[in-house]
């Protein structure tokens, strides 16, 4: 059966290799984009418009990470929080890779006089429940 | 609902006997569901408030919050005989079931003030905005209230989608949805035929059934009767349209796109067969925006019984009494009812001296939000009608900042109109909102170009919200995980002592405005059969 599988794909994956060179209108198209791994933007982009740039929140809505002893804790707490939401925060577990999440915490932990231990795409797998999403990958969203 | 007959035995019921024991046990309301449940037609839960018989022992009731939910208590229990204080934040009722018009004003956590500046009589629901047929509660206070409403066009076979995260010629191009349907339906049910025919489902059918199962595939799929082929079909649009006299006459055919192409560019994943149950239509929306139906019921509460502008800064209860504390222009004052209902979004009242016992507590910080983002954008000219005969719908797209670009089911054949822009969800509408309203609007309108070629010279001015930076909300809507709502949900539905929830996030309904009603009469009907008792 896998052999078969693999033998059916084949001739498919060239086609859609020649398609693609024959396409002259779409250069996103050529490669999908790492996605962006460096702490600082994986903060801004996911993070920072409850927690603010400068991580420290506003108060009574959204908690500051600066100086904040959860936060700087054993880094399973923080992880868990992110990958499954509590209090009003979402669940992000759908949505950031294991490395996303690693990256956004760390620029957590070691930012804005912070200096507890970079969180790693391991420890964050060994926290998750469940398979991680794919990056890039398509989602069709139930809304209301 | 397990006492009603969903174990072993349950078979053996008659469909009259599952009804009448249901009656007994939940009222009408629960007899009007099990209907829906046996296929009478299904809708949501409750199809009318609970009937409040009888005179309560203990009747001074606070409710916390005027949306939706804290309205529909209101009123339901000032029928009832209550008498009730509503305390409300903001300076209007509505809750999240607002529109954005001229002079509209909303400052997020963290950003700037916008204030709407669209044309008078042109408004975006910048919170919920469309009600299915099956909302059975929502529609009750528009048909009671008199709130007119009109269609709002969920599913437009003419609109555009357009996937630029795909491969081949249709990647990056915007393409007519009854197009890609079309073609779709046409290759599976072409290749489901002729394998019919070739004998690969004799084993699962007779020669009569398949006779019938080909003639469905035909034309479920505009196959030729012929040799079974799908070569395109009117109903996916023409080269030319058919008109008068011989030219154009008949018009031209158009022809059908690759079935790779169609699989290699994604747009294969916005085809399905019957829509989502939230999203079939009919679908509706208020003449004038969603704030008319808040509004109705509003009118319909004794002057007063709503104080606005004022907070919740503490919640106490004793065995007997609830007491609220409550700030109005920074004038302190403790109000005391025999009841709570309390229908703050658990994101806020998490932050709130609510005194709620720690089981409590930890159940709703169990409670996700989602974070939510919608901008409204104003074009001088309605260009989707007029250039490419989209009367409201949605563009969908697989840009996760954009989602869908949706075009008003209002003002038709008008000179301007307000689009929503962007329905952004989770990372995205975090993301997204950490801009300037001003930035997120560039954003919006760059891509929207990518699909009209009038969208930027259009353009004239927007409003947005990120619901999760919106002070009394904190979020969109609740989210439950599994575990969650296996756990921690059950126990919020039962009163915490004499405070009871209400809302959206407090019903399986959640982000709709007819979970807040439900939850509402739920929690009305519980209320004051145990006030009954005294």
């Amino acid at each position: 059966m896998t052999v078969l599988r693999i033998l059916t794909c084949l001739p498919l994956l060239t086609a859609g290799i020649a398609a693609v060179a024959q396409t002259t209108h779409a250069p996103t198209v050529a490669a999908a984009p790492e996605p962006a791994l460096d702490p600082a933007r994986v903060f801004t982009d996911n993070c920072s418009a409850c927690h603010q740039v400068d991580g420290k929140g506003i108060e009574g809505a959204f908690p500051a990470l600066a100086g904040d002893k959860f936060v700087l804790g054993r880094p399973e707490q923080p992880i868990h929080v992110v990958l499954e939401g509590r209090g009003g925060m979402p669940t992000f577990k759908a949505d950031l890779t294991d490395a996303q999440i690693a990256a956004a915490l760390t620029h957590v932990r070691t930012s804005w006089g912070n200096t507890a231990s970079p969180v790693t795409p391991d420890a964050v797998a060994a926290v998750r429940s469940g398979d991680a999403p794919k990056a890039e990958a398509t989602k069709i969203i139930s809304a209301h | 609902m397990d006492q009603v007959g969903t174990g072993p035995g349950f078979n053996a019921l008659t469909r009259r006997f599952f009804l009448e024991r249901l009656a007994k046990i939940g009222g009408s309301a629960m007899l009007l569901a099990g209907m829906d449940a046996l296929g009478f037609g299904i809708g949501s839960a409750m199809a009318a408030p609970p009937k409040l018989d009888g005179t309560p022992k203990a009747k001074k009731v606070i409710v916390l919050g005027a949306g939706n939910a804290g309205l529909a208590t209101a009123y339901e229990l000032t029928q009832a005989g209550y008498d009730v204080t509503v305390i409300e934040a903001r300076s209007f009722p509505g809750g999240r079931a607002q529109t954005a018009r001229k002079g509209f004003s909303l400052t997020e956590l963290g950003g700037a003030t916008q204030t709407c500046d669209f044309d008078d009589g042109l408004y975006i629901n910048h919170g919920p905005w469309r009600i299915p047929y099956h909302h059975h509660s929502t529609l009750h206070y528009t048909r009671k209230f008199g709130v007119a409403l009109e269609l709002f066009n969920n599913d437009n076979d003419a609109s555009f989608l357009y996937f630029d995260k795909g491969k081949g010629p249709l990647a990056g191009k915007p393409v007519r949805k009854r197009e890609a349907v079309a073609d779709m339906l046409g290759y599976s049910s072409e290749i489901l035929a002729k394998l019919s025919q070739q004998g690969a489902l004799d084993s699962r059918m007779d020669a009569e059934d398949k006779e019938k199962f080909l003639e469905f595939l035909t034309e479920f799929g505009a196959l030729s009767k012929k040799d079974l082929s799908y070569t395109g079909t009117p109903g996916r649009g023409f080269l030319v349209e058919p008109g008068a006299g011989v030219e154009p006459g008949p018009g031209k055919p158009s022809t059908p796109h690759k079935l790779n192409d169609l699989l290699d560019s994604g747009l294969w994943r916005l085809v399905q067969g019957i829509s989502e149950w939230d999203q079939q239509r009919t679908m509706f929306q208020p003449v004038q925006g969603m704030e008319q139906i808040p509004k109705a019921i509003a009118k319909h509460l004794p002057d007063g019984m709503i104080r606005f502008s004022t907070e919740v800064k503490r919640i106490r209860q004793t065995r007997k009494s609830v007491s609220v504390e409550v700030l109005r222009d920074g004038q302190p004052e403790t109000i005391t009812a025999d009841w709570c209902v309390c229908t703050i979004p658990l994101s806020v009242l998490k932050s709130i001296d609510h005194g709620l016992s720690p089981t409590f507590a930890d159940a709703m910080a169990k409670c996700a939000y989602a974070p939510v983002g919608k901008i409204g954008l104003q074009m001088k000219r309605r260009f989707w009608e007029e250039d490419h005969s989209i009367y409201g719908g949605h563009v969908f797209c697989d840009n996760p900042d954009i989602n869908n670009i949706a075009l008003p089911s209002t003002g038709w054949q008008g000179q301007k109109g307000v689009l929503l822009g962007y329905y952004n969800f989770g990372p995205n509408a975090a993301k997204v909102s950490a801009k300037s309203p001003a930035d997120r609007a560039a954003m919006a309108v760059d891509f929207g170009q990518k699909i009209f070629p009038a969208y930027q010279e259009s353009y004239e001015t927007s409003f947005s919200v990120a619901w999760h930076r919106v002070k009394y909300n904190l979020g969109g809507w609740g989210m439950w995980s599994d575990e969650a709502r296996a756990t921690a949900y059950p126990v919020l539905t039962e009163p915490d002592g004499r405070i009871y929830l209400a809302g959206e996030h407090m019903s399986y309904i959640g982000g709709w405005q007819a979970g807040a009603f439900e939850s509402a009469w739920q929690q009305v009907e519980r209320l004051h059969a145990r006030a009954m008792k005294g």
